[in-house]
């Protein structure tokens, strides 16, 4: 406890990340040094060991933020850093967040060292980045201050930007990392312009000031209010915001990927959720049509674009680009049960598309993607158990009953129906009823269509881990979605709307 | 029910351990297209059987030791919770192991277990692939695991399930062969008749629920209904007047529904079609589904809501009419039919039509008791069939057959068994089950005709003597018309297959211990301790009307008869294919037109097809196919949306993706500057 009454204990999630993340810089540094002399092969073996070294204590330090972010939640923490001048805040709704991200980078870093070993991409500062990336999210996620949630998310954003175009050597990496860092930098100048502009109008900073504060009829806050939302918008990807997603989902290795589509999107997501709970909640009827119109938007061509798409990764993208607008629905809807809902799905998505992107770092052959959708033909003989888990993600992505995206879908759906939102609700069904078309066309091509004469390749231990543990999970919520929490009374459902806590 | 045991019973993994065997079958060959070694198969179902068999025989005696008429109750979880108006339903993944279920449960896993270790045998000799076995005993652990929660289920909805699944499986099974065309055709028709008996079982169930959530307290579960059964008597359903008008009673109503139900499974008039063609199925198949067990489903059923019946005279009445009249009919079908497994089938719709007359004249647990002992002689006649079939290289035509017994010393000995059993040899168990129905539908005097029922049954059993000696004579007897070489290498199958049928035969003599009647068991010369036991085991679940008032010289006089007609139709069998052969082709050629008539099933199957089946399949393909679907919801619908979405994409979407980023700027830009102008015009700043 310091002098504003602080318990820094909480800021454990933070700190593990960030020592994490130096920890791996200053031991690449150091280990590495001494492989020079090596002839070829042992190189390789000792590079091979290095970079398992560094994958372990990124795992480690990711796994010691999830731990506690999860005592936290179970304790029931709800603590701000300086109350007069608000910076931060750790409660139910942060200790989630970072719960679902820590878990989602973690499955990320379990599948990215054997794909990265086979790329011949196998360095450390991937690991540093990554942490990196994970403790601007882990301030974006906490910080009920403008400056330091834009800080936090440029801490997430520059990372990413590199990790992108981490595949040096391939050009549609650096493709894909040049397109994010370009558009990012042009989303984060509009974001950082809204700021200011608020600050000019309001003279305030922190959300609890600026819901004193704001004013609908000045000018200068409702611009910086819209040029803050299309920050939001782009890092969520909806349409229009979206086109550098395909490109970017694409390019990138793709573990960078997995970790951009699951962990980006969920920070982003919580952070808006803080910011309208906290900062904008007098202004919900005005921003409702626009979240309205993100959500269509969204659902109608993120899935339209990913009818005609040949490449999995790119399907993917666009995939993303409509599951974003699915989880619009909760915030045009604003009930608890909505906002519960939506987390939910936050968790869901962890699990099914990690799981999805994870069959495609699987497949992929020696320092070859498997992502045309051609490349899919006939894995069912080859690789059963793959065929049968990337099925069951497909499914559950497209939200077929007995799995974790059918509950997702319904209970989203359901409480936006409550809210009187029929179109929308229509839309979205529609949306997922046309989402089943590409996505069942992994598993037509997986069993229906005869192999092309390639090699069988094998999953690394760690892949098939984290495969299996989406699947369990994806099978487990589909049939006991309101599952209860280990150590906690209530069901998953309940808690989720509880920490939103309205 | 102070006297049931709840809760932490071994009661749910009866019916999990073959289901648990059947799924991890399905997940190697389905999933990961592996499949184990058959000794590692036929270990992993045969013991998963066996072990329901063992959980079986412990909840039976815990069963027994209850005081009263307990039984064990286990509740594993809420299956479909609704509030209906004020009152709240719920149906539970529940099961209830009392007597009937015991009953039931002990037959299914008993026979069970021998016939799937016959299949390992039997499998063996006529191996096509590897995975085919494993398939094999999938399905047949699964039917096993369906069958168990059929008749442990302890509500409705639940029982529904099972009896679903063990369609499903009979389905799969019928059609294992499905390369050939026919075999897969012939599980289709399965299926597709026992559709239209499902009806009957839906309706009655809603019907049921109708009335019951109409007086407030909605209920699925056995014992619920039974509670509500003075609302169902009070109630009544006005026909239509297209129907003539007027009020039915309720019970009726629903009594007949389930029995549809019951005429599906159990291959009863006007239903009984698909299990001729049944026998296209692997013989084990045909000796577990379509005769000891799954067949007895509708027999079960009827026993289970024998409350109901017992309310409902004329659905009552209905029942025991359709028995007696399928018992003859299929009885005479069976005495002309060439192929040996199409005589067991007919056999088992006659059998089965005794059963369902014992039903429809109240007398339950007669029909229970069938049921057991139609379960042993028919597994071991359709297993000894098998075996006859196995080793003349898959010939099942009988007049290609014969003079062979002396080369099957064991199989013709257990042969015999069950021959004796089914044709009702005295003191053997077919005897003693048979006897009570007789008797009880002679004694049945409030059911109309029941005189009338009593002859058809007599008749029948003459019938039935006169096929099973034809069966086994012109099988095993006889001019071989076997070819030499096939002949020479006639040897008997080894212990997997001739045991359960040693076994079976045992269950055969030692069955009628079961059910001995008070007539005999207070002879002198026999002594029996509790006369007719499963009589009064049932009865702790079973509706039993009062006891018929027959004295004892004419309940003699009955059981005199039925020897009679026991020995004239073994004596007839004996001549016409034993002594003088010649005859029977003389008599064949005298009555040309009967026997063909009879030979081709009176020509139902051909009703069936000239009414319903074709009309039907014109319609379906000219309207509903051609029309309809193909151009109406393919062509427009569709491939309409689909092709417009489609279009829409590639003439539209598709240039958003140009992959320079400046195109993207730009819109973003433009997206801004909506957002920007929208909220300014619409705050009023």
């Amino acid at each position: 406890m310091d002098a504003h009454g602080f318990n820094w204990h909480v800021l454990m999630p933070v700190a593990a990340v960030a020592v994490g993340s130096l920890a791996v810089l200053v031991l690449e540094v150091l280990l590495s040094r001494r492989t020079g002399e090596l002839t070829p092969p042992a190189r390789a073996a000792s590079e091979r060991r290095l970079a398992l070294l560094l994958a372990f204590i990124a795992s480690f330090s990711l796994l010691i933020a999830l731990v506690a972010s999860y005592v936290l939640l179970l304790a029931g923490v709800d603590t701000a850093f300086d109350p007069q001048n608000a910076m931060l805040r750790i409660d139910g709704l942060s200790g989630m967040a970072i719960g679902i991200v820590s878990m989602g980078a973690l499955l990320s870093v379990w599948l990215s060292s054997t794909y990265l070993m086979a790329l011949h991409i196998n360095h450390g500062e991937y690991y540093a980045l990554l942490l990196l990336a994970v403790t601007g999210m882990f301030i974006a996620l906490c910080a009920e201050n403008l400056m330091l949630l834009f800080m936090g998310v440029e801490l997430m954003s520059i990372p990413a930007y590199a990790l992108a175009a981490f595949d040096r050597s391939k050009l549609r990496s650096n493709e894909a990392g040049l397109k994010y860092f370009l558009l990012g930098s042009f989303a984060s100048a509009i974001f950082l312009y809204g700021i200011a502009l608020l600050y000019g109008a309001t003279g305030r900073l922190d959300y609890a000031g600026l819901q004193r504060t704001i004013d609908p009829s000045s000018t200068l806050a409702m611009a910086g209010l819209a040029l803050l939302l299309v920050g939001f918008a782009f890092k969520l990807a909806l349409v229009p915001f979206h086109q550098y997603v395909p490109d970017v989902y694409e390019g990138a290795p793709t573990p960078v990927t997995a970790f951009i589509s699951v962990c980006v999107k969920t920070t982003a997501v919580f952070v808006l959720l803080r910011l309208l709970l906290q900062a904008l909640p007098d202004l919900a009827g005005l921003l409702r049509p626009i979240f309205w119109l993100l959500a269509v938007a969204s659902i109608v061509v993120g899935n339209l674009m990913a009818i005609v798409q040949r490449n999995v990764k790119r399907m993917l993208a666009y995939s993303s680009i409509a599951h974003a607008g699915y989880l619009m629905l909760a915030l045009v809807s604003e009930t608890p049960e909505a906002y519960g809902a939506m987390i939910f799905y936050l968790l869901a998505y962890v699990f099914m598309n990690l799981g999805a992107f994870g069959v495609v770092i699987a497949l992929a052959a020696r320092g070859r993607d498997c992502e045309r959708i051609e490349d899919f033909a006939g894995i069912a003989s080859r690789r059963p158990g793959l065929a049968a888990v990337m099925t069951l993600f497909m499914l559950a992505l497209a939200g077929m009953p007995g799995t974790v995206g059918f509950w997702a879908k319904f209970h989203l759906f359901e409480s936006a129906l409550e809210a009187d939102e029929v179109a929308l609700v229509i839309v979205a069904i529609l949306g997922s009823v046309v989402s089943f078309y590409y996505y069942l066309r992994v598993p037509v091509e997986m069993y229906m269509r005869d192999a092309s004469e390639e090699e069988p390749t094998h999953a690394s231990t760690n892949e098939l881990a984290v495969l299996l543990a989406c699947a369990g999970v994806v099978l487990y919520l589909g049939f006991f979605p309101n599952a209860r929490l280990p150590g906690h009374a209530a069901g998953l459902l309940d808690v989720l709307r509880a920490t939103v806590g309205m | 029910m102070s006297n049931d045991l709840m809760g932490d019973t071994w009661i749910p993994w009866i019916p999990f351990l073959p289901f648990a065997s059947a799924l991890l079958h399905a997940v190697l060959i389905g999933m990961l297209r592996r499949s184990l070694s058959p000794r590692m198969v036929s270990g992993i179902s045969c013991g998963a059987v066996a072990g329901s068999l063992l959980l079986t025989c412990v909840s039976f005696a815990e069963m027994i030791s209850l005081p009263g008429d307990g039984a064990i109750q286990e509740r594993l979880f809420s299956w479909i919770g609704l509030g209906v108006g004020s009152a709240h339903f719920d149906a539970d993944i529940a099961f209830r192991f009392d007597a009937l279920s015991a009953v039931m449960c002990l037959v299914i896993t008993g026979v069970g277990l021998l016939i799937h270790i016959y299949s390992v045998g039997y499998l063996q000799q006529d191996q096509r692939d590897d995975r085919g076995f494993q398939r094999f005993f999938c399905y047949m652990n699964l039917f096993i695991a369906a069958m168990l929660v059929l008749v442990l289920a302890d509500n409705l909805l639940l029982m529904f399930l099972g009896w679903e699944g063990v369609g499903l499986c009979s389905y799969l099974l019928i059609g294992f062969w499905y390369g050939d065309r026919e075999k897969a055709q012939a599980g289709t028709k399965a299926f597709i008749v026992n559709r239209i008996g499902d009806l009957g079982f839906l309706v009655g169930t809603l019907l049921l629920f109708w009335s019951l959530s109409e007086s407030g307290t909605p209920t699925m579960s056995f014992r619920g209904i039974e509670g509500a059964l003075p609302v169902i008597v009070a109630s009544t359903l006005s026909l239509p007047a297209w129907l003539g008008g007027g009020e039915f009673a309720l019970a009726n109503a629903i009594g007949l529904c389930f029995f549809l139900g019951a005429c599906g499974k159990s291959a009863q008039l006007p239903l009984f079609v698909w299990l001729p063609d049944a026998m296209a199925g692997p013989t084990p198949v045909s000796a577990l589904i379509h005769a000891a067990t799954m067949v007895t489903a509708g027999v079960y059923m009827i026993a289970r809501l024998s409350f109901l019946y017992a309310v409902a005279p004329e659905a009552s009445t209905v029942i025991a009419w359709t028995g007696a009249v399928s018992a003859l009919f299929a009885a005479t079908i069976a005495c002309v039919q060439s192929d040996i497994k199409k005589v067991l089938a007919y056999s088992t719709i006659s059998q089965l039509g005794y059963m369902f007359l014992a039903a429809g004249v109240g007398a339950y647990t007669a029909a229970m008791y069938h049921v057991v002992t139609h379960a042993f002689f028919k597994a071991l006649l359709f297993l000894c069939a098998g075996v006859v079939i196995m080793v003349l290289k898959h010939e099942q035509d009988m007049r290609r057959m014969g003079g062979i017994g002396s080369r099957l010393p064991w199989t013709r000995r257990w042969m015999w068994i069950g021959v004796g059993t089914i044709a009702g040899v005295p003191l053997t168990a077919g005897f003693f089950s048979k006897d009570q129905i007789l008797v009880a539908s002679y004694a049945a005097h409030e059911v109309p005709g029941h005189i009338h029922l009593y002859w058809m049954a007599l008749t029948t059993v003459a019938l039935t003597a006169f096929y099973s000696v034809r069966l086994i004579y012109v099988s095993l007897y006889g001019t071989s018309q076997v070819p030499a070489e096939v002949r020479r290498e006639i040897h008997e199958p080894g212990g997997l297959v001739l045991w359960p049928l040693g076994i079976l035969a045992v269950l055969c003599i030692l069955g009628s211990l079961l059910g001995v009647p008070q007539l005999w068991g207070d002879l002198e010369l026999l002594r029996v301790e509790e006369s007719n036991s499963i009589h009064h085991f049932l009865a702790r679940v079973v509706a039993v009307g009062e006891p018929h008032e027959l004295d004892a010289s004419t309940e003699w006089g009955l059981t005199g008869r039925a020897i009679a007609m026991f020995a004239l139709g073994s004596t007839m069998g004996v001549i016409l294919h034993l002594l003088r052969p010649a005859w029977a082709d003389w008599l064949a050629g005298k009555l040309s037109f009967a026997h063909r008539l009879v030979k081709n099933a009176y020509y139902v199957d051909a009703l069936y097809r000239g009414l319903i089946v074709r009309p039907l399949l014109a319609a379906s393909d000219r309207l509903l196919f051609r029309w309809i679907d193909v151009r109406l919801i393919d062509g427009l619908a569709v491939m309409g949306s689909a092709n417009l979405l489609r279009g829409l994409t590639d003439g539209l979407l598709k240039y958003t993706q140009v992959g320079l980023a400046q195109v993207y700027f730009l819109v973003m830009l433009l997206g801004s500057l909506a957002i920007l102008v929208y909220l300014l015009f619409e705050s009023g700043a």
